[in-house]
C-alpha cells in the first residue's frame, strides 16, 4: 500500500494529532497525515476547511496546539520557518510572494544560496533552474509587471533553488488559462521525476484529480477522507460535505 | 577566470559611483574658504550618517526614526571620555562603536520579531528615552552642556585647520560606502533584499530573517555611533536636546529618500544637493526672512518626493533609459 498511517521508512511527512485553534474556532482538529517519499498528494476541501492553515504548520509559519509533524523522521514542529526550509520543506503561497525588488533571476538566487554562500556559483545554479523551466529569456526583468503564471512559475522556481525535497505548492493553477494550467501540469511532473514530493492545494478538481496520486479531503478541520482519485470520487462523505453531487469528471 | 588588478581598477574606473565619490574628494582642494569647507564636512558627514541609515532602513526596508539614539551615545561616550577623563577620542570613537552594536541588538532584539511598525515607533522611542536620561544625569552634574577642550593634534582628534575635519569626514564616508558595496554583493546583502523584499517568502527559503536584520542594525548601529562621536569633536560641544533631535533622525531618513531609498549613491546625492541648499536658505535668506528660506527649502523637498517618489537616483536611471531609447531609434 503506497500511503499508510504506521510511519513506515517510506514517509517523508508524518502528522499526528494536528490541532489548531483560533479563539473558538476549531481549524484543525486531530489530523493525521503520512505522505510518502516522492508521491504527488492532494489536499482539498471547501474554503476554510484549514488547508492553508495546514500548510502554514508544516512550514512553520504557525504554532501548533497540539500534535507533532515529522519530517523524514525526525521530530520538526518547534522548528522556525527557515530552519524546515533548510532540511528540505520548500513551498509557495496562494497569493504568489515575489521580491519585487529583485531581478527574476536575483528571486531565485535567494533559494540558491541556501547551498553555497558565494554568490556568483548560485547565479548560475538559478540561471540553469530558469533555464530548465522555460524562464531564462526575462532573467534580468523585474518581476512586478509578470502575468499571474509566470509569477506562480518563478515562485516555484525560487523554492527549487532551495533544493527541497517536499514542495508544499499553494493553489498552484488557480487563475491560470488552460494552456497555462498545461504547462503548470508539466513542471509539476517535472519535480515528480526530479523525486520531489508534491502536497498541492487547489480547488481545480479536473486538475488535483487528474494529477493527484493520493488525496486528503479536510472539511472544518476534520480529516474526513483520503484515498486515491477514485476512491474520493466515489465516496459519499465527500460528496456530501464538498463535491456536492455524486458523479465526478476526471 | 581570474580578474587582474588592472582589469578590476579599469571597471572601478567605468563605474559613475566611483567617478562620482572621487570628484567629491577633490572638491575640498578647490577653496580653502573656511564657510566652503564647512558646508563639505557636513556634506560628506551626513552623507555618511544618511548612507548607514540607508544600509538597514533603504536596503533592509525596517525603517528607522530613532537613529540619532546612536549618534547621541556616540556624541557622549566620546565626549564625556575625553573632557572629563582626558581619554584619547580615537579610544572614545571605538568604543562608541561598541556601545552602537549593543544598543542595535538591544533594540532589534526585542523588535525585530514583531511587525517593522514596532520597529519604527521603538527606535523613536528608544531615542526619546535616551534624551530624557541624558537629560537627567548632566542636570545633576556639570550643567546640560559639555565642553570640549580644545588641545589641537590628531591624538586629540581636534585642528586647527577645517580641511582636516572634511577629509576625515571624507575618509567616514569612504568606508561606509566600500562597507555597503561589499554587504550588497554578499550573501548577507541579498538576504537583506529579500527580508525588505518580503518577510514571509524569505523565511520559507531558508533566510533567519531575524538574524540578518540585527546583524544590519549594529552595522548601522555601529557607523552612526562612531559618526556621533566624530561630531562631538567637531563642533565641541554637545547637550542632550542637540544630539538625541529627533531632527537627526529626521534628516538621515530625509537625504537617503530624496536621493533614492536602497541605493548606495542616493545618500550622499541626497546630502550634495539638501545640505548646500539648506545652507543657503539659512545664510543668504537670513534675518527675518529666515522661515521663507525653510518654506522654500520644505517645498523643494515635497516638489522631489512628489515627483520623483523613487528619489533622484530613479530620475537619474529613467533618464538613462530615455536617452538610450533615443539613441536606438535614431540608429534605426
Amino acid at each position: 500500500m503506497m500511503h499508510d498511517i504506521d510511519g513506515s521508512n517510506g514517509s517523508i511527512l508524518e502528522l499526528k494529532d494536528v490541532t489548531k485553534s483560533f479563539g473558538g474556532i476549531h481549524a484543525l482538529q486531530g489530523i493525521n497525515i503520512n505522505i510518502q517519499k516522492g508521491a504527488i498528494v492532494g489536499l482539498i476541501g471547501p474554503n476554510g476547511a484549514g488547508k492553508t492553515t495546514l500548510f502554514n504548520m508544516i512550514s512553520g509559519f504557525l504554532g501548533m496546539d497540539r500534535g507533532e509533524i515529522r519530517f523524514n523522521q525526525k521530530e520538526i514542529s518547534r522548528l522556525y520557518p527557515y530552519d524546515r526550509s533548510r532540511l528540505g520543506i520548500g513551498r509557495t503561497f496562494q497569493l504568489p510572494k515575489i521580491f519585487n525588488n529583485m531581478s527574476v533571476l536575483d528571486n531565485v538566487l535567494i533559494g540558491a544560496l541556501q547551498k553555497s554562500s558565494d554568490v556568483n556559483e548560485s547565479k548560475q545554479v538559478a540561471m540553469e533552474i530558469l533555464r530548465d523551466i522555460n524562464m531564462d529569456t526575462i532573467a534580468d526583468s523585474f518581476p512586478g509587471d509578470l502575468p499571474i503564471a509566470s509569477r506562480k512559475k518563478l515562485e516555484i522556481c525560487r523554492a527549487l533553488a532551495s533544493s527541497p525535497t517536499l514542495l508544499l505548492l499553494d493553489e498552484a493553477i488557480s487563475g491560470l488559462t488552460p494552456k497555462e494550467t498545461l504547462e503548470m501540469i508539466d513542471l509539476i511532473e517535472k519535480l515528480s521525476a526530479k523525486g520531489i514530493t508534491l502536497l498541492i492545494i487547489e480547488h481545480v478538481m479536473k486538475f488535483i484529480m487528474n494529477i493527484s496520486q493520493w488525496i486528503v479531503v479536510l472539511n472544518y478541520g476534520q480529516k474526513i477522507a483520503e484515498g486515491t482519485p477514485e476512491e474520493i470520487a466515489r465516496n459519499e462523505t465527500v460528496i456530501d460535505a464538498y463535491l456536492g453531487k455524486k458523479e465526478l469528471s476526471c | 577566470m581570474k580578474v587582474t588588478t588592472g582589469q578590476r581598477l579599469q571597471s572601478y574606473i567605468k563605474d559613475p559611483l566611483v567617478v562620482f565619490i572621487a570628484v567629491l574628494g577633490i572638491l575640498p582642494l578647490l577653496s580653502s574658504h573656511h564657510f566652503y569647507l564647512q558646508m563639505l564636512t557636513l556634506v560628506f558627514l551626513f552623507a555618511f550618517f544618511s548612507e548607514a541609515w540607508n544600509i538597514i532602513s533603504g536596503f533592509g526596508k525596517q525603517f528607522s526614526l530613532g537613529h540619532v539614539a546612536f549618534f547621541g551615545i556616540g556624541a557622549y561616550i566620546t565626549g564625556i571620555l575625553y573632557a572629563d577623563y582626558g581619554i584619547s577620542p580615537w579610544i572614545g570613537l571605538a568604543l562608541s562603536g561598541v556601545f552602537g552594536i549593543l544598543l542595535a541588538l538591544l533594540i532589534g532584539f526585542a523588535t525585530f520579531r514583531l511587525r517593522a511598525f514596532f520597529f519604527t515607533l521603538s527606535t523613536i522611542a528608544c531615542a526619546e528615552a535616551l534624551r530624557v536620561l541624558f537629560t537627567y544625569w548632566r542636570l545633576g552634574s556639570t550643567g546640560l552642556g559639555t565642553t570640549i577642550p580644545a588641545v589641537n593634534g590628531l591624538g586629540n582628534l581636534t585642528f586647527s585647520h577645517e580641511i582636516y575635519y572634511t577629509y576625515l569626514a571624507y575618509i567616514l564616508l569612504l568606508t561606509v560606502v566600500s562597507v555597503t558595496y561589499r554587504i550588497t554583493k554578499s550573501r548577507i546583502g541579498y538576504y537583506l533584499f529579500a527580508t525588505g523584499g518580503d518577510e514571509e517568502a524569505a523565511k520559507s527559503l531558508g533566510v533567519n530573517t531575524y538574524r540578518i536584520k540585527l546583524i544590519v542594525f549594529a552595522i548601522s548601529g555601529f557607523f552612526t555611533a562612531i559618526g556621533g562621536g566624530f561630531y562631538c569633536m567637531y563642533m565641541r560641544y554637545i547637550e542632550p536636546c542637540m544630539v538625541f533631535a529627533v531632527d537627526f533622525s529626521v534628516q538621515f531618513a530625509v537625504f537617503a529618500i530624496v536621493g533614492g531609498l536602497g541605493t548606495i549613491a542616493g545618500p550622499i546625492l541626497g546630502s550634495v544637493i539638501l545640505i548646500p541648499l539648506s545652507t543657503f536658505f539659512r545664510s543668504w535668506i537670513g534675518g527675518l526672512f529666515t522661515p521663507i528660506g525653510f518654506l522654500i527649502y520644505g517645498i523643494i523637498l515635497v516638489l522631489i518626493i512628489l515627483f520623483l517618489p523613487g528619489g533622484l537616483m530613479k530620475g537619474i536611471s529613467m533618464m538613462k533609459d530615455k536617452i538610450a531609447q533615443r539613441i536606438s531609434s535614431r540608429k534605426e
